[in-house]
């Protein structure tokens, strides 16, 4: 039975779990608690665990969802769950005080993924706060990972379109840089 | 001078908005005849920035703070009292009794002076040059041409081009017109050159041209602030281009030269998209996938934003991307834009916003390939198994939207896969996912 595990990490708020429930065929496995830094973020729960999802490609080959709680304090989950991924889905708040540098320490803790797999970054709220824009991604992005092309979109996690063009790219991204690996490693 | 500013008699500035030609060309006429007086304070300028706007009486209009706006109305329409209104049918009388009006309103407001107060610059008049249009041209040119210095309230800026060199003067000591200006002072390679490379091939001392630097895309040169191609029709047209083309060009190169510029396209004479580069958003009459694909004719309009105007349309607007996406893949009929180069390949410099374009399956396959390798739209169509027309299209458009960077071809070239991408340690994951999601 194969596996396929794609991550979905990002500060507490920026929508993991609604966008985890935008594309699980399952009724979402969540580990949530009321939420005691409201400061942080203006919720009545968060995340503490995880959260799962997971789309049934056939009988036995699943590509499973996980939401990795988003306060720094839970990151030995990031560990266990960084092993098994394929690739991640960082999400970021585009009206949090400073989204490009959440988005550059979330790359420092996961970038290992890009190597490994894949990232794409989706950005929400960006209809709240129109600004940084994606290019101000694109250049932060450069700064902690060179030489890196990692997707950025804009998304709203609660479009279940948007949330497949996320996911479908990233694996297409995957595939792509599989494959272009697999010509040179024949031409070499 | 500041004396002499001082003294100078101040000018006003009439525009239209959603007023029929046949109107607009009237009142420029009429405005035009009249100004032969000395001392006739009144120009017809042709974007909405002017001191007095005519409009239809349907026209939903915010006018900015030292506007005033007056009605054109039908003949047996009541007048609203204390409103400024002109009646059809538009006679000099009648004109001149607005414009009297007009002008104590506005000397009365205090409104601020012309060298203060926001303006907008015409770069480059619609070039209507079919024989059909021959007598508006002829209109629209000879009220442009009355654009004199003296009203063109534009503080110097710091190290610009000194303003002679790009007067809107002209006409009556036969100089030059705008457009002629225009076409002389562009000493950087105007979008004729490309149409003539476009439609003959290589055009000489195309070899002087500066060559790309870096991993930046290519750009022939700088224009001196922005190139506009002017009106052009589809395939009936001289040009030989067809009407986005002409469109692409220009944004190709306010992209290019990062222009703060606001640019309005009118499109087959009824949808009308206005694009304000400074916030990288457009706002468009008609969404983006109501938009013909092959208009008949297009003409396209920039003007040069100074820092504090304020934006074009109210904001966010709609991202710049997804229009520039829709232009550059239905430019140049699936032929590669003249500002590519056989011997370059290209890469992602960073992803577009999918979320944002209305892209197929295909459109993102490829776009995976030019994210990871150089590619020319050749090898692209061969790498993804999808056609070359397709590819070309892909690769306009990105290229229009400044999201990639340019290699030039090596002799050796990189390895390409021949066949649909598939991944070597999860086979076909893509090809299970789309089928499951679906679109």
């Amino acid at each position: 039975m194969a596996e396929h595990v794609i991550l979905f990490a990002g500060p507490m708020g920026a929508g993991k779990t609604t966008a985890i429930r935008s594309l699980s065929e399952i009724e979402v496995v969540s580990t949530e608690a009321e939420n005691t830094d409201r400061e942080t973020a203006d919720k009545d729960t968060t995340t503490v665990a995880l959260d799962y999802g997971e789309i049934s490609l056939d009988d036995e080959d699943k590509v499973r969802l996980y939401g990795v709680p988003g306060q720094k304090r839970f990151d030995f989950m990031w560990t266990i769950l960084k092993e098994r991924a394929m690739g991640l889905v960082l999400l970021i708040h585009n009206d949090a005080p400073d989204p490009i540098g959440q988005m550059c320490e979330f790359l420092e803790e996961f970038g290992e993924l890009h190597a490994k797999g894949g990232i794409v970054v989706g950005v929400t709220r960006s209809d709240v706060s129109h600004t940084p824009y994606l290019s101000d991604y694109a250049e932060g992005i450069q700064r902690v990972m060179p030489d890196c092309l990692i997707p950025v979109f804009t998304i709203d996690a609660r479009n279940t379109e948007h949330m497949r063009t996320c996911l479908l790219s990233l694996i297409l991204n995957i595939e792509s840089r599989a494959a272009l690996a697999e010509m040179q490693e024949h031409t070499a | 001078m500041v004396f002499q500013a001082m003294l100078k008699p101040r000018k006003f500035t009439v525009g239209f908005a959603d007023l029929s030609p046949f109107y607009q060309a009237k009142i420029v006429t009429l405005v035009e005849s009249l100004s032969e007086d000395e001392g006739f304070p009144w120009i017809p300028l042709g974007t909405d920035g002017c001191d007095l706007l005519i409009a239809s009486t349907e026209a939903r209009i915010t006018p900015l703070d030292h506007q005033i706006v007056a009605r054109l109305i039908d003949e047996d329409d009541d007048e609203a009292p204390a409103s400024l209104t002109l009646r059809v049918p538009v006679t000099r009388l009648s004109l001149i009794e607005l414009l009297n009006r007009a002008e104590e309103k506005l000397s009365a407001s205090g409104t601020k002076t012309p060298e203060a107060r926001p303006y907008l610059q015409v770069k480059r008049l619609p070039r209507q040059d079919e024989a059909g249009d021959a007598a508006g041209a002829a209109t629209q040119k000879k009220a442009f041409t009355a654009l004199g210095g003296d009203m063109v309230a534009r503080p110097p800026a710091e190290g610009a081009v000194p303003e002679p060199a790009r007067g809107f003067a002209g006409g009556a000591d036969g100089s030059k017109t705008n457009w002629e200006r225009f076409e002389a002072y562009d000493s950087a390679p105007s979008p004729s050159t490309w149409r003539q490379r476009l439609t003959d091939g290589p055009v000489p001392g195309e070899g002087e041209l500066p060559q790309p630097v870096g991993g930046g895309q290519p750009f022939p040169a700088p224009s001196p602030e922005m190139a506009s191609p002017a009106a052009s029709r589809s395939s009936t047209g001289k040009s030989g281009l067809d009407a986005w083309s002409e469109v692409a060009m220009t944004l190709y190169s306010l992209m290019q030269n990062n222009a703060q510029a606001i640019a309005e396209i009118s499109i087959a004479g009824t949808e009308t998209v206005n694009i304000d580069f400074r916030f990288r958003a457009y706002q468009s009459t008609a969404a983006i996938e109501w938009l013909p694909s092959e208009p008949m004719f297009t003409s396209i309009r920039t003007v040069q934003a100074e820092p504090h105007w304020p934006p074009a349309f109210a904001l966010p607007g709609k991202p710049i991307d997804s229009f520039l996406w829709f232009v550059g893949a239905n430019a140049f009929r699936g032929g590669a834009a003249p500002w590519l180069k056989p011997e370059e390949r290209y890469r992602l410099q960073r992803w577009p916003n999918l979320t944002d374009i209305n892209h197929t399956m295909e459109d993102m396959r490829m776009t995976a390939l030019l994210g990871n390798t150089y590619m020319n739209a050749v090898e692209l169509s061969s790498a993804s198994g999808i056609k070359l027309e397709a590819a070309t299209r892909l690769v306009n458009a990105y290229s229009l939207m400044g999201l990639l960077q340019v290699a030039v071809q090596e002799t050796s070239p990189v390895p390409i896969p021949t066949a649909p991408a598939k991944s070597k340690s999860s086979p076909g994951l893509f090809s299970r996912l789309f089928k499951k999601l679906g679109r």
